[in-house]
């Protein structure tokens, strides 16, 4: 487990008041969709656990203000959210560590013995979160909460500390962008050192 | 090829990710080690963390501190030891942090922090934010056109670092072991001792003085290739001063003279 450094970014701190949240019942009813959230970014299982595991030890260790959570009526899409953040932050630090060659990442390389359909699929996918992570931050952060916890704009607005005229903006940007980086690069190979 | 075609590959890119499932049982495996892993940690009181360490988009640059001590596991000798013991007993502290790439300097900032842990971040020719994490207020100066937003502090807006100081996050993930440097250094003027920190293929290195305190870190961030396929190379520096007097004006959420307040 090396993500602790995720919370910090991920939850305010309860200064004053924290509200009576009970983390593990939260776990039981959430945790699958939280896992299944991270895994749609990372495609991978174990960083997907990470991501589950940080967001609700983050949760425990440091519960959001009971003002915060007092306006959080839906916490499946609130947890979502937070993970799918996290996700795309994991997704981007991995990045410079990682060399992308073709058929290394599992859903290529398992789609490998796939038939032609599924295995194209794998590539979009793989393609566009190649593609994600050579956003800026805020662009990829707008882009995965819209489009993957299907997030309204005020709420990625609220959860990235923007206006929503710059959510809206950003996630232009981000659409563009990644419509030409799947055109003109669809596998990512000027990420490749 | 035209926009429609354009959104027909970016849409099928998209279903393509959300149609993919875990495979078999992995979501169920995930779920069960999670609850055992509640289950561990309630039973554990939960550490606590200085204040700086909650982090803001300001005090970026000062989430060194927490991070370096976190850095070294057991084993790291007691030389490592008194170099975080000054990143946790400081009164003062002034971070100054250099990027450079091909030895262009392409961010420079200064960061710092008083004995009231507010914070005090500038980019030159850019801005300025200043963080209250008492007051839960923070002020942010544009220096070009001299405009003044003063906002509520959030942590949240810790995540505005856009990824330039993502190599921050990096350190703190480190849960190896700091290797000593046998080659003494002159640093600042100062005989300095290293430390080396290896993550992923990127070193890094932090030089401090006899005592412990610790004077600079540098972070190799390797040949990468920009989209013309040339090659460069990244490096950031960060030096630290600490328990220098520091003015309270610095840290005044109150706009300088000449900066238009907006809402």
């Amino acid at each position: 487990m090396h993500s602790t450094f995720m919370l910090d970014q991920s939850f305010e701190p309860s200064e004053v008041q924290s509200v009576a949240m009970d983390v593990t019942q939260l776990a039981r009813a959430h945790g699958r969709t939280v896992f299944r959230a991270a895994f749609r970014v990372l495609n991978d299982v174990g960083r997907a656990e990470d991501v589950q595991q940080a967001l609700f030890l983050g949760l425990l260790e440091k519960p959001p203000s009971a003002e915060r959570w007092s306006r959080i009526d839906q916490p499946a899409a609130y947890l979502t959210v937070i993970a799918t953040r996290l996700a795309i932050d994991e997704l981007r630090r991995n990045r410079r560590w990682r060399f992308f060659g073709i058929g290394e990442e599992a859903g290529i390389e398992d789609a490998a013995l796939q038939p032609p359909q599924i295995r194209e699929r794998a590539q979009q996918a793989e393609h566009l979160r190649r593609a994600l992570v050579r956003l800026p931050r805020r662009q990829a952060q707008c882009f995965a909460l819209r489009v993957f916890a299907n997030s309204e704009l005020d709420q990625i607005a609220d959860q990235l500390s923007m206006t929503v005229n710059a959510v809206s903006v950003t996630l232009n940007r981000a659409t563009h962008s990644l419509q030409r980086l799947l055109q003109t690069d669809p596998q990512g190979s000027q990420e490749r050192s | 090829m035209n926009s429609n075609s354009n959104n027909q590959t970016l849409n099928s890119a998209i279903e393509s990710i959300m149609d993919h499932e875990p495979p078999t049982g992995a979501v169920d495996k995930a779920q069960a080690r999670l609850l055992d892993r509640l289950a561990a940690e309630s039973t554990t009181a939960a550490p606590s963390r200085p204040i700086w360490g909650l982090a803001t988009a300001a005090a970026l640059a000062i989430l060194i501190l927490p991070m370096v001590l976190l850095l070294p596991g057991p084993g790291n000798g007691v030389a490592f030891a008194q170099v975080q013991s000054y990143f946790s007993g400081f009164s003062t502290l002034r971070a100054e942090l250099t990027t450079l790439m091909n030895d262009e300097v392409i961010v420079d900032m200064v960061a710092r922090v008083d004995e009231s842990d507010r914070a005090r971040v500038e980019v030159t020719g850019q801005f300025t934010i200043i963080v209250d994490p008492l007051l839960g207020q923070m002020l942010q100066l544009e220096q070009q056109g001299s405009r003044a937003r003063l906002m509520e502090w959030d942590a949240q807006s810790a995540d505005s670092g856009e990824g330039a100081l993502d190599w921050l996050e990096d350190i703190r993930e480190f849960q190896g072991e700091a290797q000593r440097i046998v080659a003494v250094e002159q640093i600042r003027g100062q005989e300095a001792i290293g430390f080396e920190l290896l993550i992923s293929g990127q070193a890094m290195t932090l030089w401090a003085t006899e005592e412990g305190r610790p004077l600079q870190l540098i972070i190799q961030s390797g040949t990468e290739r920009s989209a013309g396929d040339q090659p460069f190379q990244v490096v950031t520096q960060v030096d630290f001063h600490f328990d220098e007097p520091m003015d309270a004006d610095l840290f005044s959420l109150t706009p300088p003279t000449g900066y238009i307040l907006e809402d």
